[in-house]
């Protein structure tokens, strides 16, 4: 018994883990906010949806990591929203209204892009279906690489101009 | 006057038929006058958990229905003296059974007993509803794990609505191992959640498969600390200060010295 027990805790040492009751508590409390709230999760799962989709418009965010969840406490219920950015899209506002102006002026041109897929067709690494293997596998090596992921971010997650397109493959060649 | 309490969860399978048993037994044994109802028509489980299957002739709907008389379909358990169950219908549905005349009922058996502990069927739906109607005090069996407990709070909340005095609550299945190790949430974790009275807490224990396959309550047998556990519950439910004691994990020594010498 005694080894059983030590065996146990080496092993959680090992990997790191946290203890299984620590997760416990944590997912009850979430939980037990929604239900005595009253917030259908569903409702909660759809919020989260849609603000992914209007972040990552603006945003490189780390999906896995996003939270969404209703608090509460004696005096208020409060909506909290923690969205881990990996990257900016580091352009000016201007450039997302021009490019929402040329957007829907060539609408033909336009490819199905990540910021207005669902959240939940896979989209948990950045680019992933762009034909731009090479600059994200140069990408997760590097991440400190900022310079060279954002054109490659904008590359990916907007509609798809001659200037942005080319601006990518410039700066993963010379981050590799 | 007796005290009409019913025995619920919310979530099936953490214990309630087992904590109706051993409870009803325990304040038969501490000299009350005891009736177990069991309240999960459709599916009873109350007079196997209690050895009583062969002797089930009438039942609750019986009664409802006005096809026999009260007195006649109580079953008394030999093994305490004032101990009774009324089983519950197995053919049938709960949607055949109206709040209002399962109140009817408890209220006739608080005129004859002590105690009139109800067993709720799992759920929230209609079987839950008419064994609350009869009920002025709540019992809350959870056990430590996410689904028992968010179910638990539920049901309290629930029970809050309805009007009944303050639910209290039992911890059953309680691993002192697992609680150790961290990988089980322990006693303050679920108070700190669930914030009613704890009534008491049941250490997890094999023997109450034993004991359920023979169909011989707990608290008849042996002193085992799932037993002991319930008898004192059964006093604090009396009104008598009794601690609840911190657990440990039973030593191979320990348990062969109870084994051999315990009683009582
Ligand atoms: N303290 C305990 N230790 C070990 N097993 C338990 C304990 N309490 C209940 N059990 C087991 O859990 C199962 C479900 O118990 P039961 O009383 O029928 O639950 P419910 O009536 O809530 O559905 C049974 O097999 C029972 O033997
Ligand atoms: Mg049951």
């Amino acid at each position: 018994m005694a080894l059983n027990d030590l065996v146990v805790r080496l092993l959680r040492w090992f990997q790191g883990q946290e203890k299984s009751k620590e997760t416990a508590k944590n997912r009850l409390r979430l939980i037990l906010i929604q239900d005595r709230v009253g917030v259908d999760p569903g409702v909660v799962d759809s919020l989260r949806e849609d603000l992914l989709a209007l972040l990552t418009k603006y945003f490189d965010v780390n999906v896995e990591e996003m939270e969404v969840e209703i608090q509460r406490d004696e005096e208020r219920t409060a909506l909290v929203v923690n969205v881990p950015i990996l990257t900016l899209k580091g352009r000016h506002p201007s450039d997302f209204r021009r490019e929402r102006e040329g957007a829907t002026a060539s609408q033909e041109k336009s490819e199905p892009s990540p910021a207005d897929g669902s959240p939940n067709k896979g989209q948990k690494s950045r680019s992933e279906g762009s034909e731009e293997k090479a600059s994200e596998s140069s990408d997760q090596e590097s991440p400190s690489a900022t310079t060279s992921e954002i054109p490659k971010a904008a590359a990916s997650s907007s509609a798809p101009r001659p200037s942005t397109d080319s601006g990518a493959s410039s700066a993963s060649s010379s981050s590799s | 006057m007796g005290r009409p309490i019913v025995i619920t969860s919310g979530k099936g399978g953490v214990g309630k038929t087992t904590t109706a048993a051993n409870l009803g037994t325990a304040l038969a044994l501490l000299g009350q006058k005891v009736v177990v109802v069991d309240a999960d028509i459709g599916l009873r489980n109350l007079d196997v958990v209690m050895g009583l299957e062969s002797r089930v002739v009438f039942t609750s709907m019986d009664v409802i229905e006005g096809k026999c008389d009260l007195n006649k379909a109580l079953i008394r358990d030999k093994r305490a003296e004032n101990l009774y169950i009324l089983a519950a219908a197995q053919s049938r549905n709960k949607s055949d059974v109206q709040p209002e005349q399962m109140a009817r009922l408890v209220k006739e058996l608080e005129q004859q007993f002590d105690f009139v502990l109800i067993d709720c069927p799992a759920g929230i739906e209609q079987g839950f509803d008419n064994a609350v109607a009869g009920a002025q005090e709540a019992i809350v069996v959870v056990t430590p794990e996410v689904s028992s407990i968010r179910d638990a709070d539920r049901v309290i909340g629930l029970l809050q609505a309805k009007g009944l005095t303050e639910p209290r609550y039992i911890l059953n299945r309680y691993s002192p191992r697992l609680v150790e190790q961290g990988e089980m949430l322990d006693r303050s974790d679920v108070q700190e959640i669930l914030a009613i009275p704890l009534l008491g807490i049941i250490p997890e224990d094999q023997t109450i498969i034993a004991s359920t396959n023979r169909g011989k309550p707990l608290v008849l047998e042996a002193s085992t600390p799932a037993g002991a556990a319930y008898v004192r519950i059964a006093r604090r439910l009396l009104g008598e200060e009794i601690p609840i004691p911190e657990f440990r994990e039973e030593t191979g020594w320990s348990r062969f010295f109870r084994m051999l010498f315990g009683r009582g």
